[in-house]
């Protein structure tokens, strides 16, 4: 069976790779580079053997090679153009189209083969086992989807040996310590509901609210899923908290809205506060980095209009509804 | 479950408040939440470890979006960014504005169709379009574009990924996010259909759009000059 494993072994060799690469190239913050790579790539290849105690402490590691590496990263003092060669775009107007589908081509490929698969998983079969694990079918085909794109690519473009790990590994480097945020903030929603948190909150937030006025639970509810989602950086994780605290037993049982449209609307409002915070860091910071902005929060600053106007005319929508009550079907 | 102890644990939630407000490192922000909260809740130090230690070997799965880097990096290396240049010239996508409008409807088009993999930050917008919308930039400026408004365009093009997304996916059934509500709403015995709950995201992929394209127009006004 495919597992997660070979995965997790294999892209602890790239973190590895890049570690090697940084130390290579030295200068200044080679070595906490390479430290912090190295530490990723060991947490990947032997994290599930390890015990959970010191993956804490592999965690905790990287966090402070992180400091030392401070958020350049981030605010790269030079910024450069997105790298470019040019080495394909020769023989005019003519050749020029041929290598724009010669390089589309495995960007699209990406996405094809990944539902594909998704879509085939559970007839692979072989002798009554499955060969894939089903519960991580979307990962394993989507890392298998950037294979098939890397061998098209490879068919029409003949890179050098060992291009894709060189390149790879620099535009890790470049990327630098946001990439592993996405996984430590899913870290932090697991710590947090395991301490509960989420159930302190979603109490604190009945009692402040006044009882019985619409508009009041409306607001409270729409706002809260905003704040809570840009606070912990994911709609999903604010979702259970404020539906289970405000969303079912005031707005469903106090005002009769349909549970449809609550959980809905709840989730959507959600939506605009993710778009709204840095914590959402795969969204709103990973981007800064990947496109050497200077303003951290430029990405969040382009997206203040249509996380505010949504989250208006939802509030509203809501609001609107309560005067439905119970008619609020679907 | 109200005793003092447990309250403290929103103190956890306090930590990233003020780290983000202070502008510290934020993966520092988050270990160090995600250290202090179990304390708060009375586990002990080897514990709150154990428990982040537990939670991030867990989530790993995640970090295997990155596996895309090696072909992005291939894909650039023999051009990519300047076929997308060049891509720009031969559509009739004059303007940033153009470019990014075209992006956005077709991102929340294949969105919506399930295909949220069509986009993404790493996958699309570095590669191509952030450079379609500065190619069609120094086209309109006439290739005066300065490194602020370059600047802008690229935030713009990041931006128009994530809200396309954002109010786009959640019309299709399948979604994460249509799951997850589905089965909060089952775990307290309310049972919807899938479309119930999608067909609410309609109004905010329209206000999205209409919004979008506003902010589109001003950028190919503030660049015309």
């Amino acid at each position: 069976m495919i597992g997660m494993e070979i995965i997790y072994a294999a892209l602890g060799l790239f973190f590895f790779y890049t570690a090697y690469s940084a130390l290579r190239r030295g200068a200044g913050q080679g070595a906490a580079l390479a430290g912090f790579w190295g530490l990723y790539g060991l947490h990947f290849i032997a994290g599930s053997v390890f015990n959970d105690f010191s993956n804490g402490l592999i965690i905790i590691g990287m966090t402070f090679l992180a400091l030392c590496m401070r958020s350049r990263s981030l605010m790269p003092t030079v910024v450069e153009t997105l790298p470019l060669s040019g080495s394909v775009l020769a023989g005019g107007e003519d050749g020029a189209k041929k290598s724009m589908v010669r390089l589309l081509l495995p960007l699209l490929v990406v996405p094809l083969v990944a539902v594909l698969f998704v879509l085939a998983a559970p007839w692979m079969h072989w002798h009554g086992r499955s060969l894939i694990d089903p519960k991580r079918a979307n990962q394993i085909g989507y890392v298998l989807a950037t294979l098939a794109g890397l061998v098209v690519a490879w068919w029409r473009l003949r890179p050098p040996a060992g291009l894709p790990f060189a390149s790879g590994s620099a535009l890790v480097c470049r990327v630098g310590w946001p990439l592993v945020l996405p996984q430590i903030l899913a870290t932090l929603g697991g710590v947090y509901m395991a301490a509960g948190v989420n159930q302190q909150l979603g109490v604190l937030l009945t009692i402040i609210l006044p009882p019985g006025n619409e508009l009041a639970a409306v607001l409270g509810y729409t706002t809260g899923m905003m704040l809570v989602s840009a606070l912990v950086g994911n709609a999903f994780a604010a979702f259970p908290i404020l539906f289970g605290a405000l969303g079912l037993p005031v707005l469903v049982q106090s005002f009769g809205l349909s549970p449809a449209p609550v959980a809905a609307i709840g989730m959507l409002c959600g939506f605009s506060g993710t778009l709204l915070t840095p914590m959402a860091v795969n969204f709103n910071i990973v981007p800064v980095s990947l496109l050497g902005l200077q303003d951290r929060f430029a990405v969040i600053r382009a997206q203040i209009p249509a996380a505010f106007f949504v989250f208006a005319g939802n509030t509203l929508l809501l609001y609107v509804l309560t005067f439905f009550e119970g008619h609020s079907s679907p | 479950m109200v005793d003092h102890g447990s309250w403290m644990t929103l103190l956890g939630l306090g930590v990233i408040i003020g780290g983000v407000i202070l502008r510290m490192n934020i993966l520092f922000v988050v270990v160090a939440s995600s250290l202090i909260t179990p304390l708060l809740a009375g586990k002990t130090p080897y514990e709150a470890v154990a428990m982040l230690g537990h939670y991030a070997t867990s989530a790993r799965y995640i970090s295997v979006m990155w596996t895309i880097l090696p072909l992005i990096g291939v894909l650039e290396w023999a051009g990519l960014a300047d076929a997308a240049r060049g891509l720009v010239s031969r559509l009739t996508l004059k303007t940033p504005g153009h470019v990014l409008q075209g992006y956005f409807i077709l991102r929340q088009i294949s969105a919506a169709l399930g295909l949220t993999s069509l986009g993404g930050q790493v996958q699309m917008v570095r590669p191509l379009i952030a450079p379609m919308a500065e190619e069609a930039g120094r086209h309109i400026t006439n290739g005066t574009l300065t490194e602020e408004e370059r600047e802008r365009l690229r935030a713009a093009a990041a931006a128009t990924d994530n809200v396309a997304g954002f109010f786009g996916e959640d019309i299709f059934l399948a979604v994460a996010s249509i799951l997850l509500m589905q089965a909060v709403l089952e775990a307290n015995n309310v049972q919807v259909l899938p479309w119930q709950l999608s067909v609410w995201a309609i109004p905010s992929a329209a206000m999205a759009l209409a919004v979008s394209w506003l902010c589109f127009r001003k950028i190919d006004r503030s660049l015309r000059r």
